[in-house]
């Protein structure tokens, strides 16, 4: 391949300009060459650029963390937006990373009021989004809830892929991705040793015998499973050939 | 130059299942974001790349980009476009565009689209890395123009001007959005039709259509409405210059019900379907050819 041109200076010192007043880092848009027309000033003009930048990364953090948002109102996340843009700007080409460094953003800041309670919502709003964009379980390995009976104790019982679980504060969270869209709820000691137990595709015929699930009454166990199966919260394989 | 595919759509969440099931008949084919299936640390983003593949098996996809950044002063990622032609041959899209304008300088991305100004200087700059990215790629790419709010004292041509120049000395394709075409001659005061004009019928592969809103002052470029009246004229002016090439319906906010959205791109053929045998005859003879 031919050497790289070199990019054209008078464009890099331009586009420079222009982000710096786009960030709010400039004191405005006068140097950005901006041709006045009809209508709003040529100030104006440039504030529908200025006000989308923020408008766009600001919603995008807040679809990413629902729970943060909720919590501190949208005056304190914009204002928390701000600062975490200016800290941590996108190198990325997708808005999926914008939010990657939320947890080290609150966790460098333990003068924050509430900031462990924040922290905690974070990481809940975290595993939410891993969830989303986990994949489907391979399909030709399912088993239908029917299929119990013709499989017996060789079908296998996995997490759904989509199942993440966060300790905070002393309580253990599930999320995932069920066929009703994302769910979450606070799982009990007993349900947390339960799913270790499963871990991943272990034959119904072993897991009876784990020390983790002894204390658990047949028939509770039975009815939990299914419900968790029904609600996409566990996977029903077929017995691995 | 680009096959004719007929409608389509902008293929977002709310509308998976129709498409996963293959059940839509009246888009043939779909276009998606392509940062939103690209390798990331390593990895594909899982669910989604699973998708993009299970919908490959039932409709053609075009895969359209947002962070090429083709204006920027910045050299084109590597990284980027190894992990574009990595997700191209794991996709086979029937083509790939990217819209002709910056994100970000110096390795920052703003996530917006940014004009420039139109000079011969961006012009070579522009044009040298569209080559090297259809180098990279082993194909041709289609650039669209984007909405804009403002020009600058610093351009020296119209932004139809420097769009087909680009294309022609770049050997590139145009996704022609005709809803930016329309927001940006109302927020510039120019004539949309001295725009289609100066596009060169050869090499306009793509349209788009889209809603915008209406602002005070200004019209703003937002996919979360239907297409105006005034888009719609514009789309049928543009099908009798261009022909009846691929177009499609992008919503990216308040996105309706598929059986509503569905009027729309059923809408859109009948548009262009009656547009199309009034089409001038050199746009016609071209779409016979493909």
């Amino acid at each position: 391949m031919k050497p790289l041109n070199k990019p054209p200076r008078a464009l890099a010192a331009w586009q420079r300009r222009f982000k710096a007043a786009i960030k709010g880092q400039a004191a405005g848009a006068d140097e950005l060459d901006l041709l006045a027309g009809p209508g709003p000033s040529a100030n104006e003009r440039f504030g529908v650029y200025r006000d989308a930048y923020f408008a766009r990364l600001r919603d995008s953090l807040m679809e990413d963390f629902p729970r943060l948002y909720e919590a501190v109102g949208p005056k304190a996340f914009a204002s928390f937006a701000r600062d975490y843009l200016s800290l941590y700007p996108s190198r990325s080409e997708t808005l999926f990373d914008l939010g990657n460094q939320v947890l080290a953003y609150l966790g460098d800041r333990p003068e924050l009021d509430e900031n462990s309670r924040l922290f905690a919502l974070a990481l809940r709003d975290t595993a939410e989004l891993r969830s989303f964009l986990a994949p489907d379980p391979d399909l030709e390995e399912v088993a239908a809830l029917d299929d119990v009976a013709t499989f017996g104790d060789a079908m296998r019982l996995a997490p759904h892929p989509s199942v993440r679980i966060v300790g905070v504060g002393g309580v253990t969270w599930l999320s995932w991705r069920g066929p009703d869209g994302l769910g979450e709820f606070e799982l009990t000691s007993p349900q947390t040793r339960l799913l270790d137990a499963i871990g991943e595709a272990r034959p119904l015929s072993q897991l009876g015998l784990d020390p983790r699930v002894s204390s658990w009454d047949e028939n509770e166990l039975q009815a939990l499973i299914a419900g968790w199966i029904e609600e996409g919260i566990l996977c029903a394989l077929k017995p691995a050939v | 130059m680009f096959s004719t595919l007929g409608s389509g759509v902008g293929l977002r969440s709310a509308h998976y299942a129709p498409f996963l099931a293959g059940s839509v008949s009246s888009a043939a084919w779909v276009e998606v974001v392509t940062e939103n299936f690209l390798t990331r640390e390593g990895h594909r983003p899982a669910r989604p790349f699973q998708i993009l593949s299970r919908v490959r098996c039932n409709y053609p996809v075009v895969l359209h980009g947002v962070s090429l950044s083709l204006a920027s002063a910045d050299p084109t990622s590597p990284s980027y476009l190894r992990r574009l032609r990595e997700l191209a041959d794991a996709i086979q899209p029937v083509w790939i565009s990217d819209h002709l304008c910056w994100t970000g300088v110096d390795g920052e991305n703003l996530h917006d689209l940014y004009p420039v100004p139109y000079n011969e200087e961006v012009l070579a700059w522009v044009t040298d890395k569209i080559c090297r990215v259809q180098d990279a790629l082993g194909r041709r790419i289609l650039i669209e123009n984007v909405s804009a709010y403002t020009d600058f004292t610093t351009s020296a041509m119209p932004e139809w001007e420097f769009v087909a120049e680009v294309a022609r000395r770049a050997d590139c394709g145009i996704l022609l959005d005709v809803n930016n075409v329309y927001v940006s001659s109302v927020n510039q005061n120019f004539n949309a039709l001295t725009y289609l004009e100066a596009l060169p019928v050869e090499r306009v592969g793509q349209m788009h259509l889209a809603g915008h809103s209406v602002k005070k002052g200004y019209l703003f470029d937002t996919h979360d409405a239907p297409v105006c009246d005034q888009v719609w004229a514009l789309y049928a002016r543009a099908v009798k210059r261009f022909g009846a090439v691929s177009s499609m319906i992008e919503r990216d906010d308040k996105i309706p019900d598929w059986e509503e959205l569905e009027q729309e791109v059923l809408k859109m053929g009948r548009i262009r379907d009656e547009a199309a045998q009034q089409a001038a005859p050199r746009a016609r003879r071209l779409a016979a050819t493909l």
